[in-house]
């Protein structure tokens, strides 16, 4: 079910009523109520994979109580072991399986050896990264003995499979979210308020600019070789707006949707286009996720309290990782050593004193690189992506593709209000109009938000990018 | 609960206000309309009844110039001709077009790809203003998204895609062709061009698309049992030799069936070597336009039935997208 469908719309007001009349009642049922919500709102895409996120969640909960009750470091060891394999073949099969062989089939033909593994037809279920690793982080928390698990079997399958974020997170830690589902909940007009605002923030995001901009971005990338070296460049800042904006805009649709019924999630991206270095970028950059590798991966392989080469090859391999976590195809693996790499190189410069820019060139030239690193993550191939940054550098050309002028204005009117939107928050955060405390001025920006949504939104049901990843 | 329930009404009540006046009042510009598109579309498919009628893509509206087929002397005389265009998208939305029309001469121009692609609903987002009540129109405009049913009840919905064309005509008077044209669009200039590119060759062909086919069968079968006397023509692109291609093998074969006359013209040096004739690779200039238009006329002229002839002073102009 897609956030900006009907399907949802009817959805959502139906599970919230029933919400609200069980959720000081029963506990257990309101619980229940929500883990048939939100396996009600994956089995609408599939129902198939229902079995694949059960199976992933029930692995986990009862590893996780096994781990605990152990004492026995090996058999502790070899549980977790098991959780861990589990996950990650699961994940491996249906995301990674094809890419490994054909990547291998492709280096021996390299060497002149022909083998033949055959590729599967295999559906990617959707958010299988995000559940994964929510459910992962549980067993890992219990085994290093940061989290005691849960004893209450629905409340962990409602905290892995919750409706709002399963599919694109944001990837909470069950510290956070699970003791949640057992705190009593309150209806508070405010609360429901405040959340439908972040909801209609995200709407635009997703509605008005991310599918505008798409429409732009697609019709360049999808035809390398027909554009200029000036198009290929709009239309790179323009997906690095529209990723942005598409996955932003699903989060604050997530949070806002949790807040609903009570639910804090943590906030997944802070205006990261406001970002002075690559490392600011990263902490304001799909949170969640930096977070979730920087705890489970970067720190377990030694962080940097360890050599300056191993600190170096630990930053590197986080990146690249968390470039293949985005897709099984190498133009993320290299999106991700370039992030790696950035973060590498302004570690090395960041004490040469010469080399500091004003904070606005600073910004120029952080977003600048960043998008140079987006044209790997959006070209469909390696080649696609090494022809758009050889044309932008040896050949810009005259002139400048627009394609439909109207979707090009409107393209540059939904980036300017964007723009102008996180620069308030950014620099002046107490001013805000959607909780201005002139009611007539927060009614006044709701409206106008609705009517910007509906007169200028793309409503072809287009997907949220981050679905595949 | 029940203060959260009286604000939402609240908004959506204001919203509906809003979007009725916003709806009213973006429906005065379109009618108002200086020239251009919309002011084409206002004509009301039902009581289209001109003689010649030219339908296709933006090539239809851009490469055929209504004056030239009006003035031939001896082609079409004695004819009130006026040039009809149908708007880019797909081959269903055109057949729907033409419902309750009775035509005489009717020009097909079909891209040489027009049979094998999908069906881009999507691209009839920008009639939404216009035909969102139209019966056999809707359903057509119903296919460009999933909720397009419910969406479409709003009246600034309705103009979600056609902003910029509807103040377009106003801030540049004939951009999208004056009034005089009858439909036609003007596009001056020349194409930027590499003088050493060389000609594209015929590509793979590939397989048509039956719901397209069946679509276009539909329309030509409707014009036939009209009466009309139908054209096919495939207008020629810079630096693209297409003498043969699924779409235009099936124009033949429909032509040996139907005895619908075809002119294929993405073949002819004398245009596709010729980037002074183009503004863009795809469309023709207005010399472009002035040339090809004058040859076809020449073309047609012996296949014009004089049965067909029409005493009717009736200079009515189907000013179509």
């Amino acid at each position: 079910m897609l956030f900006n469908s009907l399907d949802f719309a009817i959805f959502l007001p139906i599970v919230f009523f029933l919400f609200w009349f069980v959720a000081n009642r029963n506990q257990r049922l309101r619980n229940l109520l929500l883990l048939a919500s939100s396996y009600l709102f994956y089995g609408w895409w599939d129902y198939r994979f229902l079995a694949l996120l059960a199976f992933s969640s029930v692995l986990d909960y009862f590893v996780g109580a096994a781990l605990y009750r152990e004492e026995n470091p090996q058999k502790k060891k070899l549980l977790f072991l098991v959780s861990m394999g589990v996950n990650l073949c699961l994940l491996g099969f249906f995301k990674y399986y094809n890419f490994f062989t054909d990547s291998f089939v492709n280096a021996f033909a390299f060497f002149g050896q022909q083998i033949q593994l055959g590729s599967l037809k295999i559906i990617l279920p959707v958010g299988i990264s995000f559940y994964t690793f929510q459910s992962m982080s549980y067993a890992i928390d219990i085994y290093r003995k940061k989290l005691t698990p849960t004893n209450d079997l629905i409340a962990f399958l409602a905290f892995v499979s919750f409706f709002p974020q399963l599919v694109a997170g944001p990837i909470e830690r069950a510290s956070h979210l699970l003791p949640q589902f057992f705190q009593p909940k309150h209806f508070s007009y405010q609360m429901i308020s405040k959340g439908l605002k972040i909801m209609l923030w995200g709407f635009f995001m997703k509605v008005v600019v991310a599918d505008r901009l798409s429409l732009y971005v697609d019709a360049v990338y999808n035809n390398v070789d027909m554009h200029t070296g000036w198009s290929y460049l709009v239309a790179t800042a323009f997906f690095a707006v529209q990723i942005y904006c598409d996955f932003g805009g699903y989060s604050l649709i997530a949070v806002g949707c949790a807040q609903l019924f009570g639910f804090d999630l943590m906030e997944n991206f802070r205006r990261p286009y406001f970002s002075a270095s690559f490392r600011e970028f990263w902490s304001r950059w799909h949170i969640s996720l930096s977070t979730w590798f920087k705890d489970y991966l970067y720190i377990p392989l030694g962080g940097n309290k360890v050599s300056k080469p191993r600190n170096y090859f630990n930053l590197f391999t986080t990146f690249v990782i968390s470039g293949l976590w985005h897709g099984a195809n190498w133009t993320f693996v290299i999106w991700g050593a370039v992030h790696g790499l950035y973060q590498i190189v302004e570690r090395e410069i960041a004490g040469i004193k010469w080399l500091k820019l004003p904070k606005p060139l600073n910004l120029l030239f952080v977003f600048a690189l960043t998008c140079f690193a987006w044209v790997f993550f959006r070209a469909a191939t390696l080649s696609d992506a090494t022809h758009i940054i050889a044309t932008i550098l040896t050949n810009p050309g005259a002139s400048l593709y627009t394609g439909d002028l109207g979707i090009f204005a409107f393209s540059i009117l939904a980036v300017s209000t964007l723009f102008a939107v996180d620069y308030c928050r950014e620099y002046y955060p107490d001013f805000t109009l959607l909780n201005h405390r002139v009611v007539y001025v927060r009614f006044a920006t709701i409206l106008i938000m609705l009517i910007y949504i509906v007169s200028f939104g793309v409503f072809d049901g287009s997907q949220f990018i981050y679905f595949q990843f | 609960m029940k203060h959260l329930g009286l604000k939402i009404l609240l908004v959506l009540g204001l919203f509906l206000v809003f979007d009725q006046l916003g709806g009213l009042l973006l429906d005065t510009l379109r009618d108002n309309s200086p020239d251009g598109r919309y002011h084409k579309a206002k004509y009301t498919l039902e009581h289209c009844d001109e003689d010649v009628v030219v339908i296709g893509s933006s090539r239809a509206e851009i490469n055929y110039v209504s004056q030239i087929i009006e003035d031939s002397p001896g082609c079409l005389a004695g004819m009130p001709v006026a040039a009809d265009r149908a708007c880019p998208i797909s081959g269903q939305c055109r057949r729907e077009f033409l419902r309750g029309t009775a035509r005489k001469v009717v020009i097909l121009n079909i891209d040489d790809n027009d049979l094998e692609g999908g069906m881009a609903y999507e691209h009839a987002g920008f009639l939404r203003p216009f035909y969102s009540t139209h019966p056999e129109i809707r359903p057509v405009l119903d296919k460009t998204s999933k909720f397009e049913w419910l969406l479409l009840k709003s009246r600034l919905y309705a103009y979600n895609s056609s902003f910029y064309y509807l103040i377009r005509p106003y801030l540049v008077p004939g951009l999208d062709g004056k009034a005089e044209d009858k439909g036609w669009k003007p596009r001056p200039g020349t194409m930027d061009y590499d003088p050493g590119k060389k000609l594209e060759s015929e590509p793979v062909k590939t397989p048509l698309n039956p719901e397209a086919v069946a679509a276009f069968d539909y329309m030509v079968d409707k014009f036939l049992e009209k009466d009309c006397q139908v054209f096919f023509v495939v207008s020629p692109n810079y630096g693209r030799s297409i003498g043969s291609s699924s779409a235009i093998e099936y124009l033949k074969k429909t032509s040996d069936k139907t005895g619908i006359p075809v002119f294929v013209y993405s073949a002819d040096s004398s245009y596709i070597t010729h980037p002074e004739l183009y503004v863009d690779p795809e469309h023709l200039n207005i010399d472009g336009a002035q040339k090809f238009t004058r040859e076809l006329v020449q073309q047609i002229k012996p296949y014009i039935q004089s049965s067909k002839q029409h005493s009717s002073n009736d200079e009515k102009v189907y000013k179509g997208f």
